[in-house]
């Protein structure tokens, strides 16, 4: 029994050192010599995501793109929906083309600055002409050298403010942390009337950014603000809310990452019921408001990048498409890397349209993205290499984000 | 005899050498050249966890800790002061230095799993650190644009030449590790693995020698740490967690705790293995689990134990020679030694 054990093991070890040698993509141009992707003048052997339209005929042009995505690690559940928007986006054109014109090749990042690296390498050594993803700001910072050397586009979902336009190659598919943390102050000071705000902000980038842009729209309109910062994975806020009482806020921003928001969603609700509340993304998603009950966030306003009950007509249709597909309603990483793909896809059709197809001609025509509506906004690409200019204000009925407004910010 | 026995030390490793010199060459790919990298990044911190956690028997939690402020130090120090990254290497090393008299001087009170959780808690410490100073840190946004090495006006600025920099590193931490080992003081950390409380009542200084341990551990980690940073160009906190850390000692349990050349092995199966596996999509952290589990049952000490086994069985088939310790034990087992059951 021992030997056949270990006759199994030695026969997938066997196989698995096979496999390495067979996955050099015929697609790619050697990084050293200039860098760069060329298409395919007909399918490869990759792994196709969709299998709509039929096969490609010799001759037709076949596209290969890549997908960084968190698939295991602390935010899988969130990279299962960028793998299924962004393939259902390659179905679509697929479809649209009659044949299987796009392939996906889809790598796990493992929610790691190394991991995101490793994927990448690998999907420009399969001969990506783009690629989407990977989602986290920290991890997108860690690939951009890559992928400028490389001449590959990468549409990142960072919100970063670090991620500032300097790399040519590195395109923002979602609102920058500045534009989301202005319009939640805006609105807390505009619509909600707040005379004294609380902010309640992790401490480390993203939380300490969004908070200076709320204390910066304060001190230039007059408001008074309390700054509460907690360490990342704090589980207790109570001194921070107490605190918060005794100073009379009337209005709360938080922002904080999505295990914390729902904590201080139960505390809140036990030490401050009725103070008025504006948060970070977080607060729309289900893994979130699956952490709370409909009275801790009942009325809560949240700044995010999609609603899926907001009535445009470009929403409703992917939603109807999405729910059609996987049974299940979109969220807001669904929405953002649907976009981030089309954007792609558009971008290689516009490039064969010109006349040849290139990781670099695909990247010029990223760059000159205008006007295209998509579900989280109408994408433009404008000097930093950001596309969405624009954000949708949620209300909280109870544990479902109803749409309030739309946002645009030029 | 020993002309013999260092005859075939000689062969195996000029074979090693040419293989590790012509790989990247053969494989001829941007992605299995960063694989490689990282195989000889984790052999140097793997090599330098040995030390605690395979000679010492103590469990180190808290790897990823020391290897991010090698990291910090080395970038922080080149980007504040504009030095050669060399002498940011220096920094991490003296990074080490004083991470091994931090984390020994608790050794000498924990053990066991206290020891395992205060190690957590200081790589939970660094990591809210780093988070959290972010204007010296730069915080969860991290360093970016860290120079790459430098070799006497020779720019290491493509991963191949990076591969082959971190090879002789990797290569150079093996010997220093295989020569503590087998010297005096790779005896005792063995011995206060075994039994404690004999080596004490033989006089010896249990708290130095612990000590020791976890300064070489750190310095090991730290210099990974270091290399890390100047070739990736960029670091930040949210790398180095638990799971960093448990797959270091992963790696020792994987080639075999308390043998250098076990490390290695360790480091190249754990990170090489699941690269091939990413064609199973979903799975293949799975699949990989699952080897390593089976292997773990299969090969108690190690795959490292495994290979000189199928080595010994190949020499024997095609020699049709016992080789000189295979025959030793068989004498004494005759003999009635060996162990006993």
């Amino acid at each position: 029994m021992k030997k056949l054990i270990a006759l199994l093991l030695a026969g997938v070890m066997a196989i698995s050192l096979t496999a390495c040698g067979g996955q050099e993509s015929s697609g790619t141009t050697a990084a050293a010599d200039g860098g760069g992707t060329t298409a395919e003048a007909d399918g490869g052997d990759d792994t196709a995501a969709a299998d709509d339209g039929g096969s490609a005929a010799a001759g037709d042009a076949v596209y290969t793109i890549g997908l960084a995505a968190m698939l295991t690690g602390d935010n899988a559940l969130n990279g299962e929906r960028m793998q299924k928007s962004t393939e259902m986006a390659i179905s679509q054109y697929n479809e649209a083309a009659g044949y299987e014109k796009f392939v996906l090749r889809v790598e796990d990042d493992m929610t790691t600055t190394e991991g995101a690296l490793t994927a990448v390498q690998h999907l420009i050594s399969d001969g990506c002409l783009a690629i989407v993803g990977p989602h986290r700001s920290s991890n997108a910072l860690a690939v951009s050298e890559t992928a400028q050397e490389n001449e590959v586009s990468i549409l990142v979902g960072g919100t970063a403010v670090s991620i500032d336009g300097s790399n040519p190659y590195m395109f923002r598919a979602r609102a920058s942390d500045s534009i989301m943390a202005e319009v939640a102050a805006s609105f807390a000071g505009e619509t909600l009337g707040a005379k004294k705000i609380g902010v309640m902000h992790a401490s480390d980038e993203y939380g300490q950014g969004g908070a200076d842009t709320v204390f910066a729209y304060c001190e230039e309109n007059g408001i008074e603000y309390v700054d509460e910062p907690h360490n990342v994975n704090d589980v207790d806020f109570t001194n921070a809310i107490l605190d918060l009482q005794t100073q009379g806020v009337d209005t709360v921003v938080v922002w904080t990452h999505d295990a914390e928001l729902a904590i201080i969603a139960q505390q809140l609700n036990t030490y401050l019921p009725d103070v008025q509340v504006v948060s970070s993304p977080g607060a729309t998603l289900d893994n979130v408001l699956n952490l709370c009950e409909a009275d801790w966030v009942d009325g809560w306003y949240s700044v995010t990048d999609f609603i899926s009950g907001a009535d445009e007509t470009v929403v409703q249709e992917f939603v109807a498409a999405y729910e059609e597909m996987y049974g299940e309603t979109p969220d807001l990483y669904a929405a953002a890397y649907y976009g981030a793909a089309v954007t792609i896809l558009e971008a290689v059709l516009a490039a064969e349209e010109a006349g040849e197809v290139t990781s670099q001609t695909v990247r010029d025509q990223i760059a000159a993205t205008s006007g295209l509506e998509l579900p989280t906004g109408t994408f433009t690409c404008d000097d930093v290499n950001d596309l969405v200019h624009s954000c949708v204000i949620a209300e909280l009925d109870g544990l479902t984000p109803v749409y309030y407004d739309s946002v645009s910010v030029e | 005899m020993k002309m013999k026995n260092n005859m075939k030390r000689l062969v195996i490793s000029l074979v090693i050498a040419i293989v590790v010199a012509l790989l990247p060459i053969a494989v001829n790919n941007d992605y299995w050249t960063v694989v490689f990298v990282r195989v000889m990044l984790n052999i140097i911190v793997a090599l330098g966890l040995n030390f605690i956690t395979g000679l010492i028997g103590q469990m180190n939690l808290g790897m990823a800790g020391i290897y991010a402020l090698g990291a910090y130090s080395s970038a922080l120090l080149v980007q504040y002061t504009g030095c050669s990254p060399w002498l940011g290497l220096v920094g991490a090393l003296v990074m080490g230095l004083i991470i091994g008299l931090v984390l020994g001087y608790p050794s000498l009170r924990l053990k066991g799993v206290y020891l395992s959780l205060t190690t957590i808690g200081f790589t939970q410490i660094v990591t809210l650190f780093l988070n959290n100073m972010t204007g010296f840190t730069g915080g969860s946004q991290g360093v970016k644009e860290i120079p790459n090495y430098n070799l006497f006006g020779f720019p290491i600025n493509s991963y191949l030449r990076s591969y082959y920099l971190y090879a002789i590193f990797a290569v150079i931490a093996f010997f220093i590790a295989q020569r503590i080992i087998k010297s005096k003081w790779g005896r005792l950390f063995r011995s206060l693995r075994d039994n404690v409380d004999a080596v004490e009542m033989t006089g010896v200084n249990i708290a130095s020698a612990k000590i020791k341990a976890f300064t070489i551990s750190a310095i090991f980690g730290c210099i990974a740490g270091a290399l890390y940073a100047h070739f990736y160009g960029y670091i930040n906190p949210s790398n180095y967690t638990l799971d960093m850390s448990m797959n270091y000692v992963l790696m020792l349990l994987v080639g075999g705790l308390g043998s250098a050349p076990g490390a290695i092995v360790g480091a190249c199966v754990v990170t090489i293995l699941p690269e091939p596996l990413r064609g199973l999509g979903d799975y293949y952290l799975i699949v990989f689990y699952g080897i390593i589990f089976i292997g773990i049952l299969l090969f108690p000490n190690g795959w490292i134990d495994a290979f000189s086994r199928g080595g010994r069985f190949l020499y024997q088939k095609v020699t049709g020679k016992k080789l000189a310790a295979q025959e030793t034990a068989d004498t004494n087992k005759t003999e009635g030694g060996g162990r006993k059951p």
